[in-house]
Parts: structure tokens; sequence; C-alpha cells
């Protein structure tokens, strides 16, 4: 490299530091550096993160402390007037709301409040009228109730609580309408699948069309729930075979095409060392879990089994960051 | 971060400021030694840091089925594996798979090791001497920052421990201010430490730090501690307002700005919760820290804590749930005012927000 090719690389923090390392900035020199390429916060940044701040955490806070009082014994006070304090705060956010510039935070945060005390009013009206109905007709009225906000807010905050919603709402009503000793108990794995790997599939479809959908921390969260269940199910069919499981069976079967699909996503078309990393965590499991298997039911001495599996782990962890590592610095190459 | 400036414009700039030397006597630029594997995200060392938790646990047992080791030669065998290691992860630093067994190694060396302390020693006092020795010994010598982190962590744990045992809970709160000030120092010269290339040695320690402080404040929320948590608030507090008193002198504003004011007069107002709450003035700081340094990490971590923290309270029973509600909803009010506040302040200067 020569010294003009040098001084025409990107400012970043990392060539700064090798500068300043290298004796051509001092400290006081390096830190002005980084306020200038926009490293260190200028006034501008600590304003919008101050706004932030105070009005997630305050926000926050606000709804943490409606929810603590309606956990407070209320016997004493009339139901109506629980329901009217519910109610106000609710028909007040979404005025606030109506008022505030749309495209702005502030109003997607109340809007998301909003949202939340749906379930709030729903669960003080299910306590003060007794009706016996099942507790997941109360998320599935709020899954419902709130749908029409989700869809208009274009905040994925919110998408992604009502998003839990959802499984909340599946898992209830499973545990409560499905006798666990019926052979259809567990099909839920496939029904939580299915349900968060449409919204994964539909977020990645959008995101690139669609400015506000712009975090990865939502398709990857779902994304992990759904490694959960398919990675469970390939490890229980593993281990213990299940044959008279077929719905089990059938998600071992489907993590057998969804992990090699999930790799060649996240490697080729959207790098995301997040779902690689998941994708490799995942086939760990499952690999170590059959080679225990087998080693258990061969003549194999079962003192040793625990130094195999422990070195077993040792390189497939080497290899996957090896091939993390490659697979980074290849797309960073093509990007470029 | 604006990466849209070469580092031939920013030296311009700050040869300009008499920051720097004149472009013409710039020597030319040569590449960074890189650390294999430094650049990895969080998660991925989350990983690694697991699974080789997980291999040490198999390999460690393992040893004990067959009998080579036992309780007491532990730690003779334990001290050969970290000692061994050290090399292995030198010698292969830009090798994934001999870093990984060199990180496997140690931590079942260290695992033997505390293994066979507990079994020739009965005072804890002595065996958190002896393992904060070692720990520092690693830190020192074992270029990996998943293990520097663990190993920060164990020192840590170990002093909790015979705080505990000793029946010394007052000293908690020395051992919290002690972890809030190492927070302090180290992410506040981040970039000094980066100068001196200490970076890869001191800031897994100082993130092991901050982990360990933000973990034992949740201690205030059980109800088995009767301890009184004011004094370590009013300390963090204190910690609070210097670290405002840096940003602000870094950002050129006086102690006479509105918006440094108000945020004084906020700080000084989530105090009254924070008093049995301190652990939100700590998760504050951490947040703090954390942009100002650029490290999302931090960012996330004081959020995450901030999320745990207040379920956890949900479960206090020192206050009933109406005092709860209302400390949370007159927190909440507070931090609502106050960005409103901040809002017209800086709107009224002329400031973008």
């Amino acid at each position: 490299m020569n010294e003009t090719d040098g001084l025409e690389l990107p400012a970043t923090q990392k060539n700064l530091l090798q500068m300043a390392r290298q004796g051509m900035l001092d400290l006081r020199g390096y830190e002005r550096a980084l306020k200038i390429i926009g490293f260190t916060p200028n006034t501008q940044k600590w304003n919008r993160f101050l706004d932030v701040l105070l009005l997630v955490l305050g926000a926050g806070l606000t709804v943490c402390g409606i929810y603590f009082f309606f956990a407070y014994n209320w016997a004493e006070m009339h139901r109506f007037v629980k329901m009217g304090i519910v109610g106000v705060l609710l028909l007040g956010l979404v005025i606030a709301t109506s008022r505030l510039p749309e495209e702005k935070l502030p109003a997607k945060i109340t809007l998301t409040v909003a949202g939340v005390l749906i379930g709030a009013l729903l669960a003080v009206y299910g306590q003060v009228y007794q009706t016996g109905a099942d507790s997941y007709k109360l998320f599935l009225g709020w899954v419902i109730l709130m749908a029409g906000w989700v869809f208009v807010s274009k905040f994925t905050p919110m998408w992604f609580i009502w998003i839990l919603l959802i499984d909340t709402t599946l898992i209830l009503y499973w545990d409560q309408m499905v006798s666990w000793r019926s052979p259809q108990y567990s099909a839920i794995q496939l029904w939580g699948f299915a349900i968060n790997g449409l919204f994964v599939l539909a977020w990645e479809l959008f995101s690139g069309k669609t400015d506000w959908l712009v975090s990865r921390w939502t398709p990857r969260i779902l994304s992990l729930i759904n490694f959960y269940i398919v990675t469970a199910a390939a490890t229980i069919f593993v281990s213990e075979g299940l044959d008279d499981d077929p719905y089990t069976l059938a998600t071992s079967v489907v993590w057998l095409v969804f992990l090699p699909a999930m790799i060649y996503v996240y490697s080729q078309k959207k790098l995301d060392l997040f779902m690689l990393t998941l994708s490799a965590i995942s086939l760990m499991t499952v690999f170590t879990t059959w080679v225990a298997n087998q080693l258990d039911q061969s003549n194999f001495n079962n003192d040793f089994v625990p130094l195999i599996l422990g070195l077993l782990i040792v390189g497939q962890t080497a290899l996957v960051v090896t091939l993390l590592l490659r697979v980074s610095k290849s797309r960073k190459e093509v990007e470029q | 971060m604006n990466t849209q400036f070469t580092l031939r414009e920013v030296l311009s700039q700050l040869a300009d400021e008499g920051l720097a030397k004149p472009l013409e006597l710039v020597t030319a630029l040569s590449a960074p030694a890189e650390v294999h594997g430094s650049s990895l995200p969080w998660f991925v060392k989350l990983f690694i840091g697991i699974a080789a938790w997980i291999a040490a646990i198999l390999i460690v047992s393992f040893f004990f089925a067959i009998g080579i080791i036992e309780e007491e030669s532990a730690l003779g065998f334990g001290l050969v594996f970290c000692a061994a290691a050290i090399p292995v992860n030198r010698a292969g630093y830009r090798n994934t798979f001999w870093i990984q067994l060199s990180l496997a190694a140690s931590l079942t060396g260290q695992a033997l090791a505390i293994i066979g302390l507990f079994s020739i020693f009965d005072e804890l006092l002595i065996m958190t001497l002896l393992v904060a020795m070692l720990e520092t010994a690693l830190i020192l010598l074992h270029r990996d920052s998943v293990l520097r982190f663990i190993s920060a962590l164990i020192v840590v744990g170990f002093f909790l421990a015979l705080i505990f045992e000793q029946e010394m809970q007052v000293s908690i709160h020395a051992l919290i201010l002690a972890l809030a000030a190492g927070t302090l120092a180290i992410h506040l010269n981040q970039n000094r430490i980066k100068l001196l290339s200490l970076d890869e040695t001191i800031l897994p320690v100082g993130s092991a730090i901050t982990f360990s402080l933000l973990g034992i404040l949740i201690l205030p929320l059980a109800d088995e501690f009767d301890l009184r948590w004011e004094f370590t608030a009013i300390v963090l507090f204190g910690m609070l307002i210097y670290l405002l008193w840096r940003i602000g002198t870094d950002l050129g504003y006086s102690l006479r700005n509105r918006v440094v004011i108000a945020l004084l007069v906020g700080a000084l107002l989530l105090l009254i919760p924070a008093l049995r709450m301190p652990g939100l003035l700590a998760a504050l700081i951490v947040l703090a820290l954390g942009f100002w340094r650029n490290n999302q990490g931090l960012v996330w971590l004081a959020a995450i804590f901030l999320v745990f923290y207040i379920w956890a309270f949900y479960y206090s029973l020192e206050w009933t749930l109406l005092v709860k509600s209302l400390v949370l909803l007159a927190s909440g009010l507070v931090l609502l005012g106050l960005r409103f506040f901040v809002v017209q302040f800086t709107a009224n200067s002329g400031e973008p927000s």
C-alpha cells in the first residue's frame, strides 16, 4: 500500500485507530476524528437519543405502573370505575395519537401503548364479569381488536408485540382445548412454526420494499422460536424414534428442509450471521444428540462418551466459526 | 456513522485545527494486525463461550469418570491444562480450531483447579485469593476475549460468595461501588485504552465488570437481604451526575444550559424511587456510556436489564403493588415530563432534534 492509497481509505474507527497507534494522531486528535466521522455522537444524535430514551422509558414505566395498579386488589372499587379508568386512558391515547404527526415516534409509541392497554381493558372486563371463559379468548380478542392499529402503525415493535400475542393465543388454546393425551397435541409445533414462519417470510419479502421494516431483530427472534421448535422435534426424533407421533416426525422432516433453506438464503441471498449461527447451533445439537445416541446403543465404553462429545463440540464450534468468518468475508467482498 | 470521509479529509481537518501533523509529513498507513475472530459479533462470541463451557464440563466429567483425576489431584491437573492452553492459544491464534481447543482446555483447567482448591482448602478467603491470582494470570496471558470475560466473572463471583459466606453483607455496597467505578473508568478511558493497544485485554474485563454490576443490583429486589440500599443509590447517583457532566463538557455545554439543568432535575427526581431500586441508576449509567462510546452491546445490556428489573420488581414483597404502581407511574411521568422540557429547550435553542 503506498502513501496515497493509505490516505484515500475510508475514515472508519478502525483505520483512525491504526493511524493513532502508528503515532500519526494523539489521543485528542483521535477523539476529535471520531467526532468528525460521527462515531462519537454529536449534539444532534444526543438529542435524538434523549428523545427516544425518555419517551420509551417514560411510556414503559407508565404502562408498567398501570398494570401494577390493576394487579392490586381492587375488590373495593366499583366495576364501572375500574373499566372507566382504563377506557379513559385508552381514549386519551387514541386522541393523542390522532393529533401527533403520524410518522413521528411519539405517535407510534402512544398507539402501541394504546394497543397494549386493550389487553388491560379486556382483563378488567374479564375480572369484573366472571364468565368462566378460557384465557385464550382474552388473548384472541386482544389480537383481533389490536389488528387494525397494527396494520396502520408502520411500527415494528407494535408488530412484534402483536405476533407474540398470536403465539400466546395459540399456546393457550392448545393447552386449554386440546388434551395432552390426544395425538393432535404435538401438532402445535407445526402450527407455531407455520405462523412464525409466515411472518418471517413476509418480513423478508417486504423489507426491501418498505422503509419502516428495517429491524432485523424481529425476524431473528421469530426465527429463534422456529429453530427451537424444529430442533427440539428433530432432537427428540433422533434420540427416541417416536414412530407413534406423526406430528413430531413431520416437524423433524420440516427441520430437514428448513435448515438448508435458511443456510442458503442467509449466506447467499441476504447475509445474516445471526440466522447462520442459529442454523449451526441447530445442526450441532441434532448431530451431537445423534452421535450420543449411537454411542449409547453400541457396545462402546460409556466412560469415553463425554470425552468424544466434548471434542466433537470443540471441533464443530471451530468449523462453524471458520465458515461464518469465510461467508462474512466473501459477502463483504461481493458487496464492495 | 458517516463513512463518507476519507482519511485524507479527516487528517486535513485535524491539521487545520492543530490536532494533527500537516499531510505532507504523514507516513503511509500500514495494515493493522487483526486478532482472529476479533470482528465476530457478540452472539457468535456467546455461542463460542457456551459451547466451550459445555465441552469443558464433558471433558472434566470424563477425567473423573475414569478415575484419572480425583479431587486431591484436580488442582495440579487443572493448572497443567491452563498452562498448556496458553501456548496453544498463542501459536494457533489464526486458526479457529486451535483457539476453540485452547479455550475449552483452559476452562477445563479452571474447573479442575477450582474443584481441587475446594478439596484442599476450607477457607473461602484463601480460595478466593488463589482463584483471583489464577484468573488474573489467565487474563494477562491467554489471548481470548471470551475467556477474559469469563475469568473476570469468576473473580467477581468468588468475591460475592466470600461476602455471603463471611456474612459481611454490608460489603456488597463496596463491591457494587467498585464495579460501578470500574465500569466508568474503563469505558470513559476506552479511547486511551485502545490507543495503548490494551483493549483486547481490558475491554472484555470491562464488559464482565458491567455485567456483574447489573447482575448484583438485582439483589435489592430480593427480600432476603435486610440492607439499606440508599447509600449505594446515592453514590451511583453521584456517578451518574459525573457522567452527565463529562458528556456535557464534551459537547460544549455549561451547567447553565437549560437541557443540562432539566436532566439534572430529572435525575434528582428519579433518585427518589432509585433509593430502593439502585439498579435503575446503574442501568442509566451503562446506557449513557454505551451510547457515548458507540458500544451497542452495552446499550442492549442496559435495555434488557431494565426490562428484567421491572419484571423482577413486580415480585418484590417489600412494597405493596399499589405503592409499586405509584412509584412506576411517578417515574414514568417524570421522564415524560423531562422529555417535554428537553424537546422544548432544544427546539427553542434552534438545535436539531
